[in-house]
């Protein structure tokens, strides 16, 4: 293959490694810390690209397109926060301990959300313009890269930087690793941990929500039923990683952006989700742990 | 059951205000009341009721199995429970978990339990959430240097010995009113064991405990009182040295002093189903005792 | 402790094992429903609202025929969650591939479909087999996920269509020669929906049996307890696996009859929303209990055939824009409701009777 195939490829595979990141890892830190399997995941992904397609397209007051987006981008954020928060404070708290209900009612809210989105703004695909800037190319190693790809790298980059910095030099982002390895015992010392279950899932839907922007400009519009598709992806990066473990969710999430890329170019759309799919079932027979977890659970 | 109970307490009371001058005037600072535990469909913990006096170290003794570390979890409000926990003078057994303890308990857990993905120093900076805590690093350094020497390093990497210090380190930045400790040196070398019984003996000095213990020499050197648990219910109470002195006592309640495995000697009692048996035992026991004291 | 491991090894293994439940009046009770529906194509009785056409139409014997399939499958995944405790989100994969294996032996093969039917149902069990002792490497959460993929990998794969063979997005329409003349045309559609009404009761017999044998006596205990299980020297993976292996065959049956009524196979029948769906069919009816998630498949599957014609019928016009979106949607009413039934009534559909007093408790 040429070099300028294989630089845009990985470009491509490390973007999309970032999308899946950004869905993955709050999947990854509230299972890790609370046993609880989100399903409405998918919803805050969704939520925060419907927010991106809702101010390109709405805000036309502010003339800048580029300063648009960035609007976009905190609109989502805020949405997906919000969301994450009233999941936690609403419906899954009630249900400490009862894990099936839990997932069970993050299904429902899952297949309701992506209904009254589908329901508002019709199901079928929705585009929307995007600053000039994004879709100019740059030269690297004479490959074309479109700078949208790059941004997703960049905010990817930078927020996986911004969570490791708050789960390391926190008190809260301590009391969160503390709480993955061993719940009970955080609560033994005297902390509520039930507060740092509501904030892994703002968290989470803040990251998922982000995942929703960027996810809307690497595929170039917006579905209600995308964030499920992404969330299957995610649900394999996490188990590739090693649930509740930040530093694995993004080294998996490298591994199977990549793999995915670059299989699906030689070997025929498709092949390379089928690809994904046979990792992660290698991963379960070999390391059932996943990379970088520590027990199997 | 009841009349142990009396019994117990009859001559508990005398024996800690006169014994000890200094520490038996205050009421008891933890007093439970008619404990029940179920886990899944067993009934593990029968109605306990005992005390703890302040500024002393009561040893919750018992075999194998009997409901020891079931009592401590009880008391934390990790597993759920019946009856009254009163606790300085307030009923907690509502409370969750972190309230409990934010009330002043602090809990050194069996096999450790330390955050083996942190650091030694984010271990501790977990612990340091009360104002007193800055305060008192210095002492849990002094008492672990290795804890300080080690500070960097997973709290995962470090051998059995250094966990229980960074455990009893952790527990020790609280400035609780009452630490629970179960079984402090459970898997430990014996030379490892003298250290952490010296530290802790320094460590807990004026402070009120309740430790579970296997190692009935640790419990004899750190305990001034002693509650034996048998078959999830108090078999008896009173003071360490005085349920020392009793060899029938002893190898009825823990099995030890004979040649017969304790585990044959527990299963030949239930099979018999004599809950009132041992009970008299117990009451005979302590009598004998207050006679020789 | 060690005190509750010793109690639970000395335990009979008749202690830690339910009895078998087996209800004498269900069985009957199901033949009787059983015979109703069976007539209802002779039956020109017009329900206006409830259905367009009297019930003898072929329209309404079409939505009462994938009500059937539905109730059919669910029963068959009420086998895995309600009662082994597996919760498998890849349950899509496997009635998808009695529908698209069924349909491809019949295109590629010109085999008959009757044929062809018992050979998908095979390769399903093998598959299920495979994939199932995989994703048993792990448990709970983490089991769901994995069942997850691997249903989605299907569904990528026929979508996608590398091989040029499922015919992608747009699916492929029934290979019609190859299936006997009675089960195809609209005039025949009564044929189809006995046939439906026979595989939803088939369904039931066979999950009925497997829950009260000995096997599945040992499900309900590892629903409960795996490990305990363990210590009465009994494997529960080996368990597990009949209970996916023969759920998955179930389905597949389910798939194979959807293909006569839908006339083809396309890939939304393979994807999550599908198992999702099911999942709400069983819960909306009550886990556990399969009279009751017949009854949610029932449910769901008029609600999700009716309320975009009754949308249509203009009853939501009056309602403000944002109101009437989502109130056309099925899922979005679906969903909710399930969110409501999870939080208010975690029993389902079946447990409303209990609920309101009108069944004596314990009675099913």
């Amino acid at each position: 293959m040429s070099l300028q195939v294989f630089v845009l490829l990985t470009v491509t595979g490390l973007g999309l490694a970032g999308v899946y990141f950004l869905i993955a890892s709050g999947l990854s830190l509230i299972f890790g810390l609370m046993d609880v399997l989100n399903l409405a995941h998918g919803l805050f992904f969704t939520v925060g690209s419907y927010a991106t397609w809702w101010v390109m397209t709405r805000f036309g007051f502010i003339d800048s397109l580029a300063l648009r987006f960035a609007v976009a981008v905190i609109v989502a954020a805020a949405f997906g926060l919000a969301v994450g928060w009233i999941t936690e404070r609403f419906f899954v708290r009630r249900f400490y301990g009862d894990h099936v209900t839990q997932i069970l009612i993050t299904l429902g809210l899952s297949l309701s959300g992506v209904a009254l989105i589908g329901g508002w703004f019709s199901y079928d695909p929705q585009t929307f313009p995007l600053p000039e800037l994004f879709r100019r190319v740059v030269l690297i190693a004479g490959a074309r890269i479109p700078v949208s790809r790059l941004l997703i790298l960049a905010i990817s980059v930078v927020l996986l930087a911004a969570l490791l910095t708050f789960l390391r030099r926190t008190r809260h982002g301590l009391i969160i690793r503390a709480g993955v390895e061993n719940r009970e015992m955080v609560q033994a010392m005297g902390i509520d941990v039930a507060k740092s279950f509501t904030l892994v899932f703002a968290i989470g839907g803040l990251l998922a929500a982000i995942g929703g922007v960027l996810g809307a400009v690497f595929f170039a519009g917006v579905t209600p039923e995308f964030g499920l598709n992404v969330l299957v992806f995610a649900f394999i990066v996490v188990v590739i990683g090693g649930l509740g473990s930040v530093e694995g969710t993004a080294l998996s999430a490298v591994l199977v952006g990549l793999t995915q890329q670059y299989v699906n170019f030689f070997a025929g759309a498709g092949i390379g989700d089928l690809t994904v799919v046979i990792l992660l079932a290698a991963t379960l027979l070999l390391r059932p742990q996943g990379l970088l977890g520590e027990v199997a659970r | 059951m009841m009349e142990v109970r009396e019994d117990a307490v009859a001559h508990t009371a005398p024996g800690a205000s006169g014994g000890d001058a200094s520490g038996g005037a205050a009421a008891p600072l933890l007093r439970v009341k008619d404990l029940h535990v179920h886990r899944g469909e067993a009934h593990i913990l029968h109605g306990l009721d005992f005390e703890v006096a302040p500024n002393r170290v009561t040893a919750l003794l018992g075999r194998n199995g009997v409901g020891k570390t079931t009592t401590l979890l009880a008391l934390l409000g990790l597993l759920p429970s019946k009856g009254q926990i009163e606790f300085d003078g307030e009923d907690i057994s509502p409370q969750p978990t972190h309230r409990r303890v934010q009330g002043g308990l602090a809990y050194v857990p069996e096999d450790r339990e330390v955050f083996t993905q942190l650091t030694v120093e984010e271990n501790l900076r977990l612990a340091m959430q009360w104002p007193e805590s800055e305060g008192r690093l210095p002492m849990v350094h002094d008492l672990f240097p290795e804890l300080k020497k080690r500070s960097a390093q997973k709290a995962g990497s470090l051998s059995g010995g250094q966990q229980q210090m960074l455990a009893l380190g952790r527990a020790l930045l609280h400035p609780a009113k009452l630490l629970l400790i179960d079984e402090p040196t459970k898997g430990l070398a014996p030379i490892i064991i003298t250290e952490v019984v010296a530290a802790l003996s320094q460590a807990t000095a004026d402070s009120t405990v309740l430790l579970v213990e296997q190692n009935l020499r640790v419990a004899e050197e750190l305990a001034t009182d002693a509650v034996v648990l048998d078959e999830g219910q108090v078999a008896w109470r009173g003071r360490m040295d005085a349920m020392l002195a009793d060899a029938d006592l002893k190898q009825s309640l823990l099995g030890v002093g004979r040649a017969r495995p304790a585990g044959e000697d527990g299963r030949t009692r239930s099979a018999e189903g004599d809950g009132r048996a041992r009970p008299d035992e117990g009451a005979d026991g302590s009598e004998d005792t207050e006679g020789g004291a | 402790m060690s005190a509750t491991t010793a109690e639970s090894s000395e335990l009979s293994a008749s202690a830690a094992i339910p009895p078998p439940r087996r209800s004498r009046v269900l069985p009957i009770v199901m033949l009787a429903v059983g015979l109703v529906f069976a007539v209802l194509p002779f039956v020109d009785l017009p329900l206006p609202g409830v259905f367009t056409g009297p019930l003898s139409s072929p329209g309404t014997l079409q939505i009462l025929a994938i009500g059937l399939v539905f109730a059919g499958v669910a029963m068959s995944y009420d086998l895995l969650l309600g009662y082994t405790g597996l919760l498998s989100l890849g349950h899509a994969l496997y009635f998808a591939l009695g529908l698209y294996g069924t349909n491809l032996l019949m295109i590629h093969f010109e085999l008959s479909y009757v044929v062809a039917v018992p050979i998908a149902l095979l390769i399903t069990l093998v598959v299920a087999l495979l994939l199932g002792s995989v994703a048993m490497r792990v448990r709970g959460v983490a089991f769901a996920m994995v069942t997850l993929a691997f249903a989605e990998a299907f569904h990528v794969f026929v979508e996608a269509d590398p091989a040029r063979i499922s015919g992608g997005e747009e699916g492929l329409s029934l290979a019609g020669a190859q299936v006997p003349d009675l089960l195809t045309g609209v005039v025949n559609t009564r044929w189809v929906y006995w046939l439906a009404l026979t595989f939803a009761l088939l369904s039931f017999v066979v999950c009925h049996q497997a829950v009260s044998s000995r096997a599945g006596r040992v499900w309900q205990a590892i629903r409960e307890n795996e490990d305990r299980v363990e210590l009465l020297g009994l494997i529960p993976f080996q368990f597990k696996l009949l209970s996916f292996g023969l759920s998955a065959v179930v389905a597949a049956g389910g798939g194979a009859v959807y293909l006569l009524l839908v006339r083809g196979a396309t890939p939304g029948s393979a994807s999550a929303v599908f198992t999702l769906n099911l999942i709400i069919m069983v819960v909306l009816g009550g886990l556990g209990r399969l009279w009751g998630a017949a009854l949610g498949g029932l449910v769901f599957g008029y609600l999700q055939l009716r309320l975009p014609g009754v949308a249509r019928s203009g009853v939501f016009d009056p309602l403000p824009a944002w109101l009437e979106g989502p109130l056309t949607e099925p899922l979005f009413i679906l969903g909710a409701l399930f969110v409501i039934l999870v939080m208010f009534a975690p029993g389902g559909l079946a447990s409303l009777p209990e609920r309101l007093g009108l069944l004596r408790r314990g009675s099913r």
